[in-house]
């Protein structure tokens, strides 16, 4: 998908994309009292990385994110598992969660932490994970599928792959055929 | 009493039943984010007319607060559709590509009795 | 006691999994590894035998299920040991034979020792079980194992139809046992033989009950026993290599049945069904298994027929048994396990040591093999009841039982002596047919070409039973002890002592007769070249068999495409309709039961209502009826956005700021993620919508059904409202938040805390959805072409951009 190619509107998207996701920064620590939560900021922050993407153009993504949001969003799953987990190595009950009252830390005063946010960031990058990958993953598959398998393949293909059978694919139209 | 609720829910999932039936693979999707929308609000009906109560936030004000338990449930809801509305649009996409129609009469067209006009 | 009871069940058990790995090590000689467990076997059984203290009987228990009275209970008295020793024995000799059957043109032999070995454990675990949960279990897991080793060689066509054809029957008739087992212990109360054996079965009331009991579990007898109208599996099982069959189809796994009628004697015989039942079925089997195998040319399907003959013979023989008990049971069936084996293994060397199966091609062999030559006239001397045999003896006590059995059975009787003696007759025949044409008269070409003399171990076992033919039929006292000993109570009938002459009677008059009249036969057949000798089709069982099966599969495949269609069209109507007819009227019954719905509503309305609610709730629902009357894929995604983003605006009337958030932001990403998507397709593929128009019925009907579930929604989300719920748990959770989760947003700590465990499924389904969907776009066959062009495919693939190209 490829974005209106307007230096005011790159411009104007760079300073939008920083303010949402300050905005989602806040929404998420804020999420245990307040409404917020990781849900809610995890999508604020996957629509400013769309918003960008539609002003930088897709095929500019990846060299800002520089890794695969799919990752992301299985790196997510993996902190809220944790977080879940760890109480068992202390012999608590799963998923049990932990506070803390941090005094006088500079600047913000007294401040309440907790493993609940540990939870909450997962839920978070998970949602921006999946969010943006089933949209670039889309918007890059213009042409076609082919395109985007070869894409993903070199990401992700081992060089010693070996074909899996000796017969005919499917027949040459994959692409788009448009009959306008 | 939630009659405007109640209301609104017939007919969102009426709607959504009636998109759901049709031939073409993009009005089921339609219906079916439509279905999602019906089903958050039916569990949102659940938790008792609103008036006169306050968000669920604790050690706000005195009054009596709205049941959380289906808000948190919608939440969850909410996001798990996304997820399934973003499956459903891929396979869609993924079902042109390889029989190049969005439409499933033309899809079974040999065993369908709708007219082609 | 346990622990020769493990050497010989459990043992077999465990080795009979490491047999395959173990072919590794030893290749080719696994199979003397394997070779161990059926000796182990007999001497745990005779040293268990000797401590029993027969004819007394021991129950060894460990509790498995005991809530549901299921243990592995084993029975040790006089009938199971009888059959384990048989099975074990028998045993021995089979797994010494195969190691020299199974040469190097076999394949696998670690497996097909397991095979074997399991199938052993099974046996001997069928015939000692208790309990009849146990023996079901194992009498099934015989049937497994059974297909296993007819389909070892499943390269070909006919093994895999052999197989397939005695695992469906046998395992269904297993599945009729099971529901007679069942039968049985609702009505004794037990599922333990020592128990049933020593109550007995009431009677009474229960008639009914015991009478289906008996006929499910001697169905599922005639099922294993291949007796009518199962009997043409046991043919097609002879695919299975030699042993197997001399092993399982002649000596061990048919006879569960034999087993299963004796074990059952004791309980059922006063049944009135029982005598006519067996009878009928057995000795009719039996005429027609004899028939058969004197119409067959294969070698071993000659024995697979008489096989049947013989097995009916030992099954009717307990459906003439006077309550008193039966005699000479065991005598029968040890006689037939001499020469059945012992030709099952003459038919393996023969067909080992020339490749040739089919009798007519076959001749003057004796000259190459002359100890084989004489173990095969014995057995088959034994088979057609020669003095001098054990098979003279049995043919005698059956004679003379028979005799006894006409005068109180009737008509009944005169069956059973008419198809004994018709099959008495045609067995000579085959007997005399089968080692003459395979050992005498003149070497034909295709034997001298292929002949390669086999070792004179292979031969050894059936020399060996041969030899047992010939001693205990000229010694019959040799049987006495240990056939008295091993005689069980409520079975047997304390037995006179064997003798080999009793002088000249009615009895040995009609065996010589048989003897003559079955020669005459044989000379006929000789004569005449045995040209007529073709099995009809309409006696071809398993034909029907097969094409039964066709039919069901083809009905099965019909059913499914009838019930499970590809698009919701043709199937959403039906679950529609079942859901408004079932839950709408459920719901118009409990609503007509409140007569006050009127009244009620008008409550409902007369409440003040929230004019505010109302108007969003009117912006939305014309939002989305516009989903459904626009035309354009675009207006319509329009709509539906607008309905989304109103839908926001109702959450916070509902105050729920973060479902207000959620949705907003959810509907920004589902538009983007749609427009994308329509983006996608062509015009041409829109325009293509408007081309398909349904019927006017069927339109028709899809408003209808709209409308009704519509409508029931509405009725359900009133009348749930108007009666509130005593006390919501939604209460609680504001109220402890503080306290236990330390956050005042309820909706969040619900999320994280206290439903934690959920949002972690959660986002694990999100995870699961997204990279389902990944694998969709992914996955699709490459043709060699584009896989030799590497992943990035042919030059300028992914440069060229359809659209841009276009404008």
């Amino acid at each position: 998908m490829m974005g209106p190619q307007s230096y005011i509107f790159e411009r104007l998207v760079r300073v939008v994309f920083f303010l949402v996701n300050m905005v989602a920064l806040y929404l998420l620590l804020r999420g245990h009292n307040w409404p917020g939560g990781g849900f809610i900021a995890g999508l604020a922050s996957a629509s400013s990385l769309i918003l960008l993407s539609l002003a930088l153009g897709i095929a500019a993504m990846p060299r800002i994110l520089r890794f695969d949001p799919v990752r992301l969003a299985a790196a997510g799953l993996l902190v809220a598992a944790l977080t879940g987990a760890a109480p068992l190595l202390a012999g608590r009950p799963f998923l049990e969660h932990f506070h803390t009252h941090l005094h006088r830390v500079p600047l913000l005063g007294d401040v309440h932490v907790g493993t609940p946010l540990l939870f909450d960031l997962g839920v978070y990058l998970l949602v921006v994970g999946i969010a943006c990958k089933l949209i670039f993953v889309l918007a890059q598959s213009t042409q076609g599928l082919r395109a985007l398998v070869a894409e993903e393949e070199r990401r992700y293909s081992s060089p010693l792959e070996q074909p899996l059978e000796e017969t005919a694919g499917p027949d040459d139209g994959k692409e788009r055929t448009d009959a306008d | 009493m939630q009659i405007e609720t109640a209301l609104l829910i017939g007919v969102l999932f009426a709607c959504a039943t009636y998109l759901i039936l049709q031939n073409s693979f993009v009005k089921i999707l339609f219906g079916f984010i439509v279905l999602s929308n019906a089903a958050n609000l039916l569990l949102l009906s659940m938790s008792g007319a609103p008036d006169g109560r306050e968000a669920p936030i604790a050690g706000q004000g005195a009054g009596p607060m709205v049941d959380p338990l289906p808000q948190a449930l919608i939440l969850t809801a909410i996001v798990i559709g996304f997820g399934v509305t973003a499956y459903l649009v891929v396979l869609l996409y993924r079902l042109f590509l390889d029989q190049k129609t969005t439409n499933a009469a033309e899809l079974y067209a040999d065993q369908d009795t709708s007219e082609h006009t | 006691m346990t622990l020769a009871l493990f050497i010989a069940l459990g043992l077999p058990l465990l080795l009979g999994p490491l047999l395959g790995p173990l072919e590794r090590v030893f290749g080719r000689r696994v199979g003397w590894v394997a070779f161990g467990a059926p000796v182990l076997a007999t001497a745990a059984l005779l040293w268990l035998a000797r401590e029993v203290g027969l004819p007394g009987s021991r129950v060894i228990e460990f509790p498995w299920i005991p809530s549901l009275g299921i243990n592995l209970s084993f029975l040790l008295d006089g009938l199971s040991l009888f059959f384990a020793l048989v099975v074990s024995g028998m045993g021995v000799l089979v797994f010494w034979y195969a190691n020299f059957y199974l040469d190097d043109h076999y394949e696998h032999h670690g497996r097909f020792y397991a095979y074997l070995t399991l199938f052993m454990a099974a046996m001997l675990g069928t015939v000692l079980a208790n309990n009849l949960m146990l023996l079901f279990v194992f009498w099934e897991l015989t049937g497994i194992t059974s297909f296993l080793l007819i389909g070892f060689l499943h390269e070909e066509e006919s093994s895999r139809v052999g197989a397939r054809q005695a695992l469906l029957i046998t395992g269904f008739t297993g599945l009729l046992l099971l529901a007679g087992v069942l039968m049985v212990r609702q009505v004794g109360g037990s599922f333990d033989l020592s128990v049933l054996l020593h109550e007995g079965l009431p009677v009474g009331e229960h008639r009914g009950w015991l009478t289906a009991a008996m006929l499910l579990m001697l169905l599922g007898a005639f099922g294993k026993s291949a007796q009518f109208p199962f009997h043409f599996w046991l043919p097609n099982a002879m695919a299975a290599p030699t042993p197997v069959s001399a092993y399982l189809h002649s000596a061990t796994m048919v006879k569960l049945g034999v087993f299963l009628s004796a074990r059952l004697f004791p309980l059922f015989n006063e049944q009135e069904l029982w005598a006519p039942l067996l009878s009928w079925v057995a000795f009719g089997t039996m005429v027609l298994g004899a028939v058969l195998a004197l119409q067959s040319h294969d070698l071993k399907a000659i024995l697979a027929f008489s096989t049947i003959s013989q097995l009916g013979y030992l099954i009717g023989y307990y459906g003439l048994g006077p309550a008193r008990g039966v005699e000479y049971d065991y005598l029968h069936i040890l006689n037939h396990v001499f020469y059945k084996g012992g030709l099952f293994m003459i038919a393996g060397v023969v067909i080992h040591s020339t490749g040739i199966q089919d009798i007519r091609q076959l001749g003057g062999l004796w000259r190459r093999l002359p100890w084989l030559g004489a173990a095969c006239a014995v057995s088959a001397a034994t088979m057609a009841g020669v003095i001098g045999t054990t098979g003279f003896l049995s043919k005698e006590m059956m004679l003379k039982e028979i005799f006894e059995a006409m005068r109180p059975h009737g008509a009944l009787g005169a069956y059973a002596a008419g198809c004994v003696l018709v099959t008495s007759v045609v067995k000579v025949a085959f007997a005399a047919r089968f080692f003459t044409n395979v050992f005498l008269g003149p070497e034909p070409s295709a034997v001298k070409e292929h002949f390669h003399a086999p070792p004179l171990a292979l031969q050894l076992p059936a020399v060996l039973l041969a030899t047992a033919a010939v001693v205990f039929g000229l010694a019959p006292m040799l049987l006495d002890r240990p056939l008295h000993a091993l005689s069980v109570a409520g079975l047997h009938h304390p037995s006179d002592h064997l003798a080999l002459w009793h002088g000249v009677t009615l009895e040995l008059a009609v065996s010589t007769g048989v003897l003559l009249a079955g020669a005459g036969l044989y000379a006929w057949g000789q004569r005449t070249h045995w040209r007529w000798a073709r099995i009809s089709p309409a006696l071809r069982f398993d034909a029907f068999f097969e094409a039964g099966v066709g039919v069901f599969s083809k009905f099965t495949k019909w059913l499914t495409r009838a019930l499970q269609a590809d698009r919701p069209v043709s199937y959403l109507p039906l679950i529609l309709v079942f859901t408004l007819v079932v839950v709408g009227g459920w719901t118009a019954r409990a609503l007509a039961m409140e007569w006050r719905v009127f009244n009620w509503l008008a409550t409902a309305t007369g409440e003040n209502g929230d004019w505010l609610r109302a108007f969003a709730a009117a912006l939305i629902s014309l939002a989305v009826v516009g989903v459904v009357l626009l035309k354009q894929w675009t207006t319509q995604l329009i709509s539906l956005s607008i309905a989304g983003f109103l839908t926001t605006f109702y959450f916070v009337l509902y105050r729920a700021p973060d479902l207000a958030l959620t949705q907003i932001l959810v509907e920004v990403v589902t538009l983007i993620l749609v427009l994308v998507l329509l983006g996608r397709f062509p015009r041409s593929a829109e325009r293509g919508e408007h081309t398909w128009r349904p019927p006017p019925l069927r339109r028709a009907l899809n408003l209808s059904l709209a409308l009704g579930v519509g409508g029931l929604m509405t009725a359900l989300v009133l009348w749930i409202n108007a009666r509130p719920a005593a006390g919501r748990i939604g209460d609680w959770f504001p109220a402890h938040t503080e306290a236990l989760a330390e956050g005042t947003n309820t909706v969040n700590t619900i999320l994280v805390d206290f439903r934690g465990f959920d949002t972690l499924g959660e986002i694990t389904v999100l995870l699961i959805a997204t990279l389902g969907a990944l694998g969709l776009l992914m996955r699709y066959k490459r043709t060699p072409e584009e896989y030799r062009q590497g992943p990035l495919g042919p030059a300028g693939m992914g440069l060229h951009h359809p659209e841009e190209g276009k404008q």
